[in-house]
């Protein structure tokens, strides 16, 4: 029989119990439904994140300190203060690739202004910080090599910074006070926005490391180094000359670093690699409803054949093969599969609006989601469908034909 | 005119647990084109059982059996659904169209089934069974319903639909079980009328009956007891259905 024909015969049949038909492939329609939201729910926080991690810079490259191990156990990002300006001065010198480099001294105090206090995160670093982070003033403009070889108390504030402590005025040029000290406001910078860990990118103070050292924390520790290259295919280069560099900076033999390189693409993966498992993990669980799905259409498709049996007595008597038989069942349990894949698509594609409506979150459904979504319910009218579809074969034509 | 049925001692037993049971032994039958034969017999005399074998549903345990010089006991399941396909047409008892199907879809299903490749296509087109479904229900006396489906057709009417069915193939032998066992008397005798008719246009009937007043439509009665035939004779008074169905008619309106 030609495919179109079985196709027609077995929504032919699929139509003769609506209700029925309905009722089994909702758990389909429900499970395909649930997968594509959940997927795309996944998708969109991994892309926002992606984003996001873009955002930080161009060909940016992270050096922490840390991840040291002590007797075999790894001691976890900064356990040690080991990253030095000595470190940062041996890079700029000796490097080929790296084209820009800047330490980052980290403190978080109370800044006053104009319209008060404002609790923010101070970031000591040098000239280049604007090159990495690929970050430009708004206002005003970056400090110079000058102010920070001169310790000069000159600062850039965030976005968010600047309006609350400068409502409605241009703070550059005015004074800001940072613990006992009073700075110089020199530019206001762009809005960047959130973080990938959802913070605010905005709410900073720059201020040269020099000065930051001096009268923030007092320390010659660095937290976090960042350099950036002048294109994206030195990355590695750039990431293996800086290991080489500071393991000989730290003589250190064997394999273990006391310090992390990571590029962008690493801060990506680690951050997409959480959404990753969530992903999979609503995934699983909207797939266990699928199965439930898959579990309907076996149900009914037993219950069919034995209503039928009759019926396949005669299609047998008038000359229909055992394999005509189960592809006749067989077929009918795809095209409900598949069609309750395809009503189950449309559902999820909808629902995944709804939420993303509703949470702002941002939703992705690709192609190729709902290319398998909809082969996958095909694939469970095709698994659940053949021991039915096979029993319906095995039957004895005199038999089925006497059945009442 | 050839043989369309040949067969020599055949055997059927079937064993349940430590019983056996001859249905049938040694059976010698043959039916020539043409010919029109009532299988009668009491309910255990083995006359389904033949029946199932000469319609290939079922296979003999011994003996030979050459369906239109065909040789087809000892064939596989499927090649005997390819036999029942092209060579027999069937009528039952109780019909057995597929319900909720029209009548035109009814008759076009063994089509469906013809595997044959010259069937399949003539001029990269498939035959047009929908006009070879219609032409058969035209033949039946069925040709305004086509379209009916069997719950809106009378007994008869069903019955003509099943007979369209086993006509639409051309089948070399239409094998009918009780076709009339399920009918008042006078459809009875308007179906026989119309076996009759077809027979009359040349096509070889086998009809299995316990009625002696249905037999009596046919050429030759054999009857079967014990697994054996006992009876094989031409039918003596002979009637004409067409005959009878008209005196119905009259004794009713009396």
């Amino acid at each position: 029989m030609k495919t179109r024909t079985l196709i027609r015969l077995a929504t032919q049949a699929i139509r003769k119990n609506k209700m029925r038909a309905t009722l089994t492939m909702l758990g389909i329609i429900i499970g395909v439904a649930a997968v594509i939201v959940m997927v795309a729910v996944g998708y969109g926080a991994r892309s926002r994140i992606h984003d996001q991690i873009n955002n930080l810079g161009t060909n940016m490259i992270v050096i922490t300190p840390g991840a040291a191990q002590q007797a075999g156990v790894s001691q976890g990002a900064q356990a040690f203060p080991n990253l030095s300006l000595k470190d940062v001065d041996k890079i700029r010198g000796e490097s080929q690739y790296v084209s820009a480099i800047s330490p980052v001294i980290v403190s978080r105090t109370p800044v006053i202004g104009a319209a008060g206090n404002w609790r923010t995160t101070i970031n000591g670093i040098d000239v280049d910080y604007s090159t990495i982070r690929d970050w430009q003033t708004s206002s005003g403009d970056f400090f110079g090599a000058d102010d920070v070889r001169g310790n000069r108390k000159v600062a850039v504030l965030g976005n968010t910074v600047a309006q609350n402590l400068f409502p409605d005025q241009d703070p550059v040029g005015s004074d800001v006070q940072i613990r006992n000290s009073i700075f110089k406001v020199v530019g206001v910078l762009s809005v960047k926005g959130q973080t990938a860990s959802g913070s605010d990118s905005d709410d900073v103070v720059l201020i040269p490391y020099t000065t930051a050292s001096q009268t923030l924390s007092g320390r010659t520790f660095i937290p976090q180094i960042l350099a950036s290259t002048a294109n994206e295919q030195d990355i590695p280069q750039a990431q293996n000359e800086i290991r080489t560099l500071l393991r000989e900076s730290h003589k250190i033999q064997g394999d273990n670093d006391d310090f992390t390189v990571k590029n962008q693409a690493d801060l990506a993966a680690a951050a997409e690699s959480s959404t990753k498992v969530m992903t999979l993990l609503l995934a699983a669980i909207a797939s266990i409803s699928l199965l439930v799905g898959g579990i309907g259409i076996m149900n009914i498709m037993l219950v069919s054949v034995t209503e039928r049996t009759r019926e396949i007595g005669i299609r047998m008597a008038i000359g229909a093969r055992g394999s005509d038989v189960l592809t006749q069942f067989l077929v009918e349990s795809i095209v409900m599969g598949i069609a309750g894949g395809v009503a189950g698509l449309a559902l999820g594609i909808g629902g995944a609006e709804l939420v993303g409506h509703f949470t702002g979150w941002a939703t992705v459904i690709s192609p190729i989601i709902m290319l398998i979504a909809v082969a996958f319910s095909g694939a469970v009218g095709v698994f659940f469908g053949y021991y039915p579809a096979r029993k319906a074969a095995a039957l004895n034509p005199i038999q089925a034909l006497r059945y009442e | 005119m050839g043989n369309v049925i040949q067969v020599q001692k055949l055997v059927k037993t079937y064993s349940t647990g430590t019983n056996e049971v001859h249905a049938l032994r040694a059976i010698d039958l043959t039916v020539e084109a043409g010919e029109f034969v009532a299988i009668m017999g009491t309910s255990g005399s083995g006359k389904s059982t033949l029946m199932n074998i000469l319609g290939c549903l079922d296979t003999p345990t011994d003996g030979a059996y050459l369906l239109d010089g065909v040789r087809v006991d000892g064939l596989d399941k499927n090649a005997l659904a390819a036999i029942r396909n092209q060579k027999i047409g069937f009528v039952f008892q109780g019909f057995n169209l597929l319900p909720r199907t029209s009548a035109i879809e009814n008759v076009e299903l063994p089509m469906l089934y013809d595997r044959r490749p010259d069937r399949e296509s003539k001029n990269g087109r498939k035959r047009d069974t929908h006009a070879l479904a219609a032409k058969a229900l035209e033949r039946v006396g069925l040709g305004e319903r086509l379209d009916h489906q069997p719950s809106e057709l009378s007994g008869g009417q069903q019955q003509r639909v099943a007979i369209a069915r086993a006509l639409v193939t051309e089948p070399a032998l239409i094998l009918a079980d009780e076709p009339t066992g399920n009918l008042d008397t006078r459809t009875s005798i308007e179906v026989m009328a119309l076996f009759q008719e077809l027979n009359e246009q040349g096509i070889t009937i086998i009809l299995v009956t316990h009625e002696p007043d249905i037999a009596v439509y046919a050429k030759r009665v054999v009857e079967v007891r014990d697994g054996r035939i006992r009876r094989d004779e031409a039918v003596k008074n002979r009637r004409s259905a067409a005959f009878d169905a008209e005196q119905f008619e009259e004794k009713e309106v009396a």
